[in-house]
């Protein structure tokens, strides 16, 4: 390598001196290969020219947080060679049903300019965009390297595309088809794969509702032989699931499919040998209707078991407690709200190693029914699990001394999403505001990225924000703050903010137009049900040409209020695409 | 005005955990102190005839699900208390996504709006929901009957003519209201997650009657006899059905029932007069016991 720099130096050629930095580019382009996040790349690329045409050579995954930030073109000729692309569309709050429908964000035109520019692609991973079976189709057809497919929060397709992705894609390793907004129309994709297929490594349709034909996915299970992650849906039964796992004792990830049918004793057994030969299972979800008399027939398959996901699951506190004896390893855990307050200390019990808790709500709109998780679950988790960094944690109550203890016990949270569920609850045993709450939090927990705030906050909250949470990335608010000041506070004082969304808070065109400066190195703003006029964001987009400041009505409302805001840099200049309810200032 | 209810078991105090008391208070003023009173939830077995009797004059035939119904010995329950917390929080007065928050800006003292009110709160992706609500494609697959042992599996399995899943028409995973008397704040429970009476008897004395304490390690396995089968207590167990009407639980076979349930309710021994043949019998037996 010296020697090679040494005679490079000493070359008469002066021209190609002064051109070339200090390594010819092969070199340059295999260091930064090795490169995976896109920080670093994003980074590199800026040091000179020859390094960011050697970044953009060498990258082979793309990852564009906005889709309308970038066209594909742009895209597409900036990096050639890429092989993955991870794309994500609407604003988070689309998955609240609070972006209108047709909004955009349509995967189509994408798929065009790839098929001509990058038609070696081999990964696509989408969140919240909307793709069509005619898409799908079009996929399956354009990339004869396609490998991977990923959709989260999607809409637009039906079983159908599925059916083309699988008859198509001979070199398919994964289908991956989380939650999203399928078109169920029957199982009969999962036929589509041919006899002959054997590639597959990850197959999810845990989320899809219609049967399907087992006989075909126990064959398609038994000849894939590299099979890792298999998330059946519900109508697998759990007699069929040990006939499964038989065939891939293999896999790492296991989503099953009801868990809630009447056993024989041959049969339970069969269950249970069945999970005792599954020695390699990390992940483990699904239960469906689970019937936790069954639930010591997986527990052999729990001891590596690192993250459980039974927020499908409907627990009650002692079994999940009886569940958890067995996963000691137990680093990430999603549940119902079901499991209430006892479940959590059987939590904290049982999973010293835990990083990451969820706790969904089963019944959020149900006001008469008292169940769920308190401050007590929170604080008891909070005790026994020093390494928790990830929550997010739907309560009905909630108290301002209680975060304190948690925020104590844990300092390092990275993401504390705290949702009380009714608007503008106070501390449930001071009446107060539930300020101090997150302003312990953003004391303590310094390396904060990601905050979503509830209960009855006033302005201190913000300002708490804003002085303290300064490696905060993005920030969700609702039913929140007391004036524009607030906002103000966390605009002028969140160095890394990336993502703020807003709804239904007092904040105007004042706080709006704080942020000037800040909203170039956001990747967006939504601000909806706020106090925000038409006047204000036409301001906005006038002075600052280079964001997209797009605004949708509500039926009904006065002309002059801007009833949802959606602002973000974008280098692709206004979209073309946007549907009559979408206005582009 | 609910917001600020603290749920049963919300005092830290009860997990030993919790640096600050929540405040709950066992001021229960709804009802007279229940800790005096024998509770235990009557339910009755088979058809007709004789059934929950207190614990006297019982003639269980050999129905199917008689095997469910041992007796166990009355206990003393503590009170079942729905502790609000003191002072009662103010609650807020949130307003529909659609309303500008200018609106709502006084929410001293504002009617609070439910939740399900408000568009796209609480923040959960609604295909999340819709998984959750997807009714199952077809009923549980009925398996062989016969070869069901209770020792089987060495926990209780019980004994039906017929498996039947439950079909979702109740809501989520088949769950139910229960209400009990005296208690203003009901509870779900999910059917699905049980095969017979028993368990399920079980799992709404521990929802209402058992003190939602720290986890009980030593817990025992194959748990002691749910009290509402007993028959010797202050409550029975009823349901209301497809057409409305109230009847005793366990009268008919426990698949049937699956399928015509809409939900629960723990009545009250004295006001169940009426609700089958069978009971007004049964009642006139209870009167016998001290209240």
């Amino acid at each position: 390598m010296e020697s090679e720099l040494k005679r490079f130096r000493n070359s008469p050629n002066s021209e190609e001196l002064t051109r070339r930095s200090s390594f010819p580019d092969e070199v340059i382009e295999r260091v930064l290969s090795l490169f995976k996040s896109h920080k670093d790349r994003s980074a590199v690329s800026l040091v000179c020219k020859d390094w960011y045409n050697a970044e953009r050579w060498s990258r082979t995954h793309v990852f564009i947080g906005n889709c309308y930030s970038v066209s594909p073109e742009i895209v597409a000729r900036r990096f050639p060679n890429i092989r993955s692309v991870t794309l994500k569309g609407k604003p988070r709050f689309s998955d609240f049903n609070l972006v209108p429908l047709n909004w955009g964000a349509d995967i189509h035109a994408w798929l065009v300019v790839f098929a001509d520019e990058c038609p070696f692609l081999e990964e696509l991973r989408l969140k919240r965009m909307t793709i069509s079976d005619e898409s799908l189709e079009f996929l399956s057809v354009s990339f004869p390297n396609f490998k991977s497919l990923s959709l989260l929060s999607c809409d637009g397709f039906s079983t159908n595309g599925l059916s083309a992705i699988a008859t198509h894609c001979k070199n398919l390793i994964e289908l991956d088809i989380q939650e999203n907004g399928i078109d169920d129309r029957g199982g009969s994709w999962l036929s589509c794969f041919p006899e002959s297929f054997t590639l597959l490594e990850v197959l999810n349709f845990a989320n899809l509702t219609s049967d399907i034909n087992f006989d075909v996915l126990e064959r398609l299970v038994s000849r894939c032989k590299s099979l890792r992650v298999l998330k059946v849906n519900q109508s697998i039964s759990l007699e069929q699931l040990p006939r499964l796992l038989v065939h891939a004792p293999q896999l790492t990830e296991l989503g099953t499919g009801s868990f809630s049918q009447q056993l024989t004793f041959p049969q339970y057994e069969e269950l249970e040998s069945a999970f005792s030969s599954c020695n390699n299972i990390h992940t483990l979800s699904g239960l469906w209707d689970v019937k936790a008399i069954y639930l010591p027939a997986l527990y052999s398959a729990c001891t590596n078991l690192t993250f459980l996901n039974l927020s499908y699951a409907a627990l009650q506190g002692g079994e999940l407690a009886k569940l958890l004896r067995h996963c000691p390893r137990l680093q990430r855990l999603w549940v119902m709200d079901t499991v209430e307050d006892k479940g959590l200390e059987a939590v904290g019990l049982n999973c010293p190693l835990l990083e990451e808790l969820r706790v969904f709500p089963l019944d959020p709109y149900d006001e008469e029914i008292a169940h769920g998780v308190t401050e007590a679950g929170f604080i008891a988790v909070s005790c026994f699990c020093p390494r928790l960094h990830y929550v997010l944690y739907f309560c009905r109550q909630m108290t301002n001394a209680a975060v304190a203890t948690v925020v104590q016990n844990c300092p390092n949270f990275t993401h504390f999403r705290l949702c009380i569920m009714n608007p503008r609850q106070p501390d449930c045993t001071t009446g107060e505001p539930m300020d101090e709450a997150f302003g312990a939090v953003v004391k303590t927990c310094t390396k904060l990225q990601r905050l979503s705030v509830s209960g009855l906050l006033t302005d201190l909250t913000f300002e708490y924000i804003g002085k303290y949470a300064k490696n905060l990335e993005t920030l969700s608010v609702a039913f929140a703050g007391s004036s524009d000041w607030g906002m103000q506070c966390v605009l002028e004082g969140c160095p890394k903010l990336r993502k703020l969304e807003i709804r239904d808070c007092p904040f105007g065109n004042k706080a709006l137009l704080s942020g000037l400066e800040k909203y170039e190195s956001m990747r967006s703003l939504w601000m909806s049900a706020c106090n925000v006029t038409m006047n204000g964001c036409r301001l906005l987009a006038r002075v600052m040409p280079r964001l997209n400041v797009e605004v949708m009505k509500e039926d009904g409302s006065d002309d002059s209020q801007a009833d949802k805001v959606y602002v973000y840099r974008s280098v692709a200049g206004p979209r073309r695409d946007a549907p009559p309810s979408v206005q582009t200032l | 005005m609910e917001g600020g209810l603290c749920l049963l078991g919300g005092g830290g105090g009860s997990s030993g955990v919790s640096t600050n008391e929540s405040g709950v208070s066992s001021e229960a003023t709804s009802y007279p102190a229940e800790s005096e009173l024998e509770l235990g939830l009557g339910l009755s077995l088979g058809g007709g005839g004789g059934g929950g009797g207190g614990g006297a004059g019982k003639t269980k035939t050999g129905t199917a699900w008689g095997e469910c119904g041992r007796i166990l010995t009355a206990q003393d329950f503590p009170s079942v208390v729905s502790q609000r917390a003191n002072g009662g929080s103010s609650s807020a007065a949130p307003v529909s996504g659609t309303k500008r928050a200018a609106d709502s800006v006084t929410h001293e003292g504002g009617s609070p709006t439910a939740v399900s009110q408000v568009v796209g709160w609480p923040p959960i992706r609604a295909y999340r929901m819709n998984s959750l609500k997807a009714p199952r494609a077809e009923e549980e697959k009925a398996v062989d009957e016969k070869d069901k042992s209770k020792e089987a599996l060495k926990k209780k399995i019980c004994n039906v003519n017929k498996t039947s899943g439950a079909v979702n028409e109740k809501g989520h995973l088949g769950f139910v209201k229960v209400n009990m008397d005296g208690v203003t704040i009901g509870r779900k429970v999910d059917l699905n997650a049980h095969a017979c009476y028993e368990t399920l008897a079980q799992a709404l004395e521990d929802m209402f009657f058992r003190p939602p304490s720290a986890v009980n390690l030593t817990e025992k396995e194959g748990a002691k006899q749910s009290k509402l089968l007993n028959g010797s207590s202050e409550f029975v167990l009823t349901y209301e059905d497809k057409e409305g009407d109230w009847m005793l639980v366990g009268d008919v076979p426990w698949g049937m029932f699956l399928s015509s349930v809409r939900r629960l309710r723990i009545m009250r021994t004295s006001e169940a007069n009426g609700l089958a043949p069978g009971l007004h019998d049964r009642n006139n037996r209870q009167r016998n016991k001290p209240i």
